[in-house]
């Protein structure tokens, strides 16, 4: 179950934090998933939900 | 929620479109650059108060796709709660959403008996930002900060005012003031006027029915892009193209794709693709959406209602620090004018497979980007241009391409010779299309057009930016491949053209900044043409007859490539 | 007024009827009539409907004609064989157009074809740079060359299918080059049609002056031969009146004048709509008005500002193939009775602008139409009276219509009488949608304006139209189906005179300026005057101007009179006013640019008083029928014949009122009155 965290930065500092699943540059909400002892930051549960359905299967079966 | 019937629906869309298209006729008629009133490069859009996009108007297509991001990022980034009526946000950054430096973005909220309802916005081409490279097109430009100012969503009018701080950095970073204080009015004039019609439709139905009738709206063309999606036979598709230099390395750098069809959903999964260039052809992970998006989009109904909800069906995956997703601070001026068009026609390759009939060959796929500056002669005034040229588009299953067209990731027009030579000291020599540029086919791909210029000036400053100048479009289905383009110079008294790397060294024929030209001196810009569809002697002989009659194949390349009078 | 003026006359050829309207110029008094046109011979039905009318030649004074001639040529793309000259290395312009393209997201759509093959497109050796000096001269030898290809090109064509488009660079800065080639050509090539750009539109942008010049040279043979036959046919009828041709300014040209720039034509059969709309809100004391012309294919709309017509100088034959020259401002779109209802692929419903014409028409006519149509959607709710179609001439199958919608409701999930509604809903607001194109996107508010409402089906629709849009008053005209004609019949001389300059508000002479007024007034008051024009013309006179820097002009509308120093200083403060207007900024201090002198005058004709009508009638309705009107359902309905209203008398809603080409429809709380001149009155 992941939940919702708010990008700590200050207003005049700059991170660039990536979605696992689609790459892109998340403004200031993320969907944080633990798993295990990685945790796994995407824009929203539909991204966790992809990298679930298809990002997974497909690396295993490519390996 | 209430119910609203079909026609009230189809009203509102309309309404929403005509604001859109109002918005771009007011820019048009008041802003400065050739680029904006003569190309015609920049979209106008609605946002609803969550960030979707709820309405679009046909102008240049290229920003749509990333526009949400852009308007999602500044909502988050500032707060809805931080806007009044009366502000205008300004924003260009492509670490923020934006898709590249000159595409500026800005953005008014507009408020309906006292509440934030939504926001109207346009994003344009803003010739001239500073950096490294007059008319900030670096070709050679290995940062972000090498492409010009980069600004992150701020307020330029706050309730109404002048943000006179922020203006003075802008217009100090910039080479030409003058045009962008022309250009930033035309913008944010435009904006007031789609801000009164909305609020007219807002007085209309009341803002919680407006906002109900486009949620519907949104939801009815993400069901419709679902059907349309459902009618691709499942499966995985590949397809892969690459830039042929990045500007900086003389190296060909790879965009790969696996696109999944699963039922009424698509995935576009670029995370094969090279790693990110050291030149600008990187491109932002907003413009490999947009390019998805826009393949799609060009292979479905042309009547879906164009807003958010058509994206939805379709995922992007990527890998950041690759060259479809740059990290900072990697360049990526070229990624939304060359490698954009490249993405979408990997994934019009890629669907061909699933739906040949309604596919087309490569295009051109290249904008020419071409940039000078100096000062005029006559006025002793300080320029700079962008300028672009069309390229051949791919044929398809039932006709021919379209000669000398902008990259369909845009739909810019091209600057008339007779406004290009009244603001600008070059003699046009030739405008014309290329015969035998067209990839021979059952249908012949577009042809690329050949643009001389002569320097009238004591100098003009040039750089470039193309592509497909050594590389050539695709053709499908045993269309043969359209013919490369090129970017050529003729010093004052030489014999002929010659290659801008043979004449002055630089790295790459395609993508340079800052050559310095004397007068009398000659450009001469090839656009690539389009790839054929299926094989050439499978072309009707009329057809065939009548494109040498016309001019545009020769009769030796008739022989050659279609096999004529054998 | 003189007694023995005799009748003025209007002809409008339309897609179904030719129409006559006369007034007798000292009586006012009407007369009308109708014949079928004929696709293939137009003047058969302009002396069809002359003879129709009864009226004996002598007593006619003065014919107008409206014709589609031009249009129609273009459209179907049958016009002379074209050889398009330009300057070398600027042969396909034609071909590379804008570059840009009708749709975002279609591989589907293919560039317009120009009306020139590429190979008749020939260059020639001169050029001429943007300051209007001649860089490279143009020698006779390059002219003899020439000639050998323009030959070639025609290969033993007749000259009266032939034509020479010439547009050479810069032209509208200095025509010198297109003056001598046009007497060279002339010389060289006796009897085949020249038409150079400078001459046919004087304004910058390539593409679009030689796109302009080429649609001349395309229709002007076709005109040539129509304008030989009217006056042929007119011979034999025995006519000996001088006749003119509408223009797509409003005005209209003698014969002569109008077939040596066809290029003015275009709207020549649409613009006599909103000239007779303007009579009729003027009698009705309105100077506001939004016109409707609506017809069995296609709706025009346009516009009356305070009595005046409004302008554009673009218009696209189809998308991406401009013509430049004056028009009125009408849009035109693919809402009529005949236009299909049909449901697109999200399950909208949407209707036009696919047409089912008049052949096989509507589901009602019962002639083979298989699809539903506005008309077919009016029969079923009662609107049109199956048995006094087109007066009773044509008989309407309301159980056809019917059928065909609960088809279509079934498909909407709704009865056949929601389905009906819903077409007429959605043809209204398609109209409205084109309303809204020229008031609120000129910056008018519509509720400011009473629609004038024409044409067959525009009386029917208007009641549904006023209450989407806010708007409180309706005019509908006498003879509703015949306003083009009776527009025509009305028209003005008009003559629009265009330079372009190149002048800069901080070091402009105002004395060369004043003086280009004053040349190009002369100009125009001579070919006012050859077209026959004798009374003292009205003079208006704009400059074009924008910011130095801006791509796009605006017009600003000097002081009458002659110009003066201080009325260009006024129409410069006025530039600034207009942009924060329009744009909600001005940028003072800015220099303006001025980039056009324009110059129209128009010799007024004399407008007849209409006849008042007969005061002795019985105003009672013939019959009842249910209708069917939104938020009221079937209301049992009176239905009287227009002819039976008696000036002064007034109706209240609802009610339907028949007459001979068009139903009028009364809505619930509406309220309507007959004027003193039988021209009707509504209130919303």
């Amino acid at each position: 179950m992941g939940r919702w965290e708010e990008n700590a930065a200050k207003w005049h500092e700059q991170t660039m934090v990536y979605c696992d699943l689609c790459g892109r540059i998340i403004p200031k909400n993320f969907w944080i998933v633990d798993e295990g002892v990685d945790r796994l930051v995407f824009c929203d549960p539909d991204c966790e939900q992809l990298y679930r359905d298809y990002w997974v299967p497909s690396r295993k079966r490519e390996q | 929620m209430e119910r609203i019937d079909t026609v009230t629906l189809s009203v509102i869309n309309n309404a929403l479109v005509n604001i859109c298209r109002e918005m771009g006729t007011a820019m048009m008629r008041t802003s400065y650059s050739p680029i904006f009133n003569e190309g015609l490069d920049f979209s106008c859009m609605i946002f609803n108060r969550r960030g979707d996009m709820i309405g679009q108007a046909e102008f240049c297509p290229t920003m749509l796709g990333s526009a949400q991001y852009a308007v999602n990022w500044t909502i988050e980034e500032l707060g809805l709660e931080s806007f009044r009526s009366g502000d205008v946000v300004i924003h260009n950054d492509p670490y923020r959403g934006q898709c590249h430096m000159p595409e500026h973005m800005v953005l008014k909220p507009v408020f309906f008996e006292g509440q934030l309802w939504g926001f109207v916005a346009n994003i344009a081409h803003v010739g001239e930002i500073g950096g490294m490279a007059p008319g900030s097109f670096a070709a050679d430009a290995t940062e972000v900060y090498q492409e010009g100012l980069r600004l992150p969503p701020v307020k330029v009018i706050s309730r109404g005012e002048y943000v006179k701080d922020v203006w003075k950095i802008i217009l100090s970073n910039h080479r030409t003031p003058k045009t962008s204080w022309g250009d930033l009015h035309a913008m944010i004039g435009s904006l007031g006027i789609a801000e009164a019609r909305l609020l007219e439709l807002l007085e209309r139905y009341g803002g919680e029915r407006l906002t109900a009738a486009s949620d519907l709206l949104l939801d009815y063309s993400e069901r419709w892009m679902r059907e349309e999606i459902r009618g691709i036979p499942n499966g995985e598709y590949r397809a892969s193209d690459c830039m042929e230099d990045d500007g900086v390395t003389d190296q060909p750098v790879w965009l790969r794709l696996k696109l999944v069809v699963r039922d009424d959903d698509v995935i576009a999964d670029w995370t094969d693709s090279d790693p990110q260039a050291k030149g600008p052809v990187n491109a932002t992970f907003v413009v490999t959406a947009a390019a998805s998006y826009s393949g799609l989009l060009h292979l479905t109904s042309n009547d879906i209602p164009r807003n958010s909800g058509c994206y939805r069906p379709i995922r992007i995956v990527t890998k950041p620090g690759s060259v479809v997703n740059v990290r900072h601070p990697g360049p990526s001026v070229g990624g939304n004018t060359e490698t954009h068009p490249h993405l979408q026609n990997v994934v019009v390759a890629a669907l061909s497979q699933a739906i040949p009939e309604r596919a087309a060959a490569a295009e051109g796929a290249s904008g020419c980007n071409f940039l000078f500056a100096g000062v005029h002669p006559d006025s002793g005034e300080y320029y700079t241009n962008y300028h672009i040229d069309g390229s051949g588009w791919g044929a398809t299953a039932f006709h021919d391409g379209n000669s000398a067209m902008c990259p369909e990731n845009g739909n810019c027009r091209n600057t008339p010779v007779e406004v290009l030579e009244n603001k600008f000291p070059w003699m046009t020599l030739e405008y014309r299309l290329r015969p035998d540029s067209g990839g021979p086919g059952k249908f012949r791909g577009g042809l690329g057009s050949s643009r001389i210029l002569r320097v009238l000036a004591p100098e003009i400053t040039v750089s470039a930016l193309m592509d497909r100048t050594k590389t050539r479009a695709w053709g499908l289905f045993g269309g043969g491949e359209g013919g490369s383009g090129g970017i050529f110079v003729k010093k004052k008294g030489d014999t002929r053209f010659r290659t801008f790397s043979e004449t002055f060294g630089t790295v790459s024929d395609s993508k340079f900044t800052r050559v310095v030209l004397k007068e009398g001196d000659e450009v001469k810009i090839h656009s690539p043409g389009g790839g054929g569809y299926g094989p050439p002697a499978e072309r009707v002989p009329e057809a065939l007859e009548h494109d040498i009659r016309q001019g545009w194949v020769s009769p030796e390349a008739a022989r050659e490539r279609y096999g004529h009078g054998d | 007024m003189n007694a023995n003026l005799g009748f003025r006359c209007g002809i409008d050829t339309g897609g179904t009827f030719t129409d006559f309207v006369a007034v007798d110029e000292s009586t006012g008094e009407l007369v009308a009539s109708k014949w079928p046109s004929s696709h293939d011979s137009p003047v058969e039905a302009i002396a069809g409907v002359i003879r129709e009318s009864g009226l004996p030649p002598a007593s006619i004074n003065f014919l107008i004609l409206g014709t589609t001639v031009a249009t129609n040529a273009l459209i179907q793309r049958k016009g002379a064989h074209v050889v398009y000259v330009t300057t070398e290395g600027f042969e396909d312009v034609l071909y590379i157009q804008r570059m840009n393209r009708r749709y975002h997201y279609s591989y589907e759509w293919t560039k317009p074809l120009p009306f020139v093959a590429r190979r008749d497109c020939i260059g020639i050796r001169e050029r001429i740079n943007a300051k209007g000096e001649i860089l490279v001269g143009l020698e006779a030898e390059s002219m003899e060359q020439l000639a050998v290809r323009i030959e070639r090109s025609l290969g033993g064509r007749s000259a009266e299918n032939s034509a020479v488009a010439v547009s050479l660079l810069f032209s509208y800065l200095n025509p010198a080059h297109e003056v001598r080639l046009k007497e060279f050509l002339r010389r060289r090539f006796p009897g085949i049609a020249v038409s150079v750009s400078h001459e046919v539109a004087p304004i910058w942008r390539e593409y679009e002056r030689g796109s302009t010049v080429v649609a001349d040279a395309f229709v002007k043979p076709l005109l040539q031969r129509y304008v030989d036959s009217v006056r042929e046919s007119l011979g034999k009828l025995g006519l000996g009146c001088p006749w003119a041709i509408m223009k797509s300014n409003g005005g209209h040209a003698t014969a002569s004048a109008a077939e040596g720039q066809p290029v003015n034509l275009i709207l020549s059969g649409q613009s006599g709509g909103v000239i007779g709309g303007r009579y009729f809100g003027d009698l009705a004391d309105e100077r506001n008005l939004i016109t409707v012309d609506m017809g069995g294919t296609s709706c025009d709309v346009g516009v009356i500002r305070e009595g005046k017509l409004s302008y554009i100088t673009n218009y696209e034959i189809e998308w991406g193939l401009p013509v430049s020259a004056p028009f009125v401002d009408l849009t035109a779109i693919g809402a009529g009775g005949g236009s299909v209802a049909w449901i697109d692929k999200g399950g909208f419903l949407q209707v036009g602008p696919d047409s089912a014409g008049a052949v096989p028409g509507p589901l009602c006519y019962g002639q083979g139409g298989e699809r539903v149509t506005v008309t077919d959607a009016n029969l079923a709710l009662g609107r049109l009276n199956p048995d006094y179609f087109l007066g009773g001439k044509m008989k309407l199958d309301a159980t056809r219509a019917r059928e065909g919608l609960s088809e279509l409701g079934r498909d909407l999930g709704s009865s056949a009488v929601k389905a009906a509604q819903a077409v007429i809903d959605m043809a209204n607001e398609n109209m409205a949608n084109a309303i809204r194109l020229v008031s609120i996107e000129r910056g008018l508010d519509p509720r400011d304006f009473s629609l004038v409402a024409f044409g067959g089906a525009g009386p029917l629709h208007a009641g549904g139209i006023v209450e989407k849009m806010g708007m409180k008053r309706i005019v509908i005209p006498l003879y509703p189906g015949l306003c083009s004609a009776f527009g025509a019949a009305l028209a003005d001389f008009q003559i629009d005179k265009v330079w372009s300059t190149n002048y800069r508000s901080d070091s402009m002479d105002a004395d060369v300026i004043i003086r280009q007024f004053a040349d190009l007034e002369v100009a125009a008051r001579a070919e006012l005057r050859e077209e026959g024009s004798s009374s003292e013309p009205e003079v208006l006179r704009s400059i074009s101007m924008r910011y130095a820097g801006q791509n796009y002009e605006h017009d600003v509308e000097l002081r009458p009179g002659p110009v003066c120093r201080e009325g260009l200083e006024q129409a410069l403060g006025e530039f600034h006013r207009l942009h924060e207007e329009l744009y909600g900024y001005s940028i003072s201090g800015e220099v303006i640019e001025l980039i056009r002198v324009n110059v129209t005058v128009v010799g007024r004709t004399g407008k007849p008083r209409i006849r008042a009508p007969e005061a002795d009638r019985d105003p009672r309705p013939r019959e009842s029928r249910p209708v069917y009107f939104d938020r009221h359902g079937f209301v049992s309905c009176p239905v009287y014949r227009r002819d039976d209203l008696p000036g002064g008398h007034a109706l209240e809603g609802p009610a339907v009122i028949e007459e001979l080409d068009s139903t009028i429809l009364l809505h619930p709380g509406h309220t309507l009155q007959v004027d003193r001149h039988g021209v009707i009155g509504i209130r919303a």
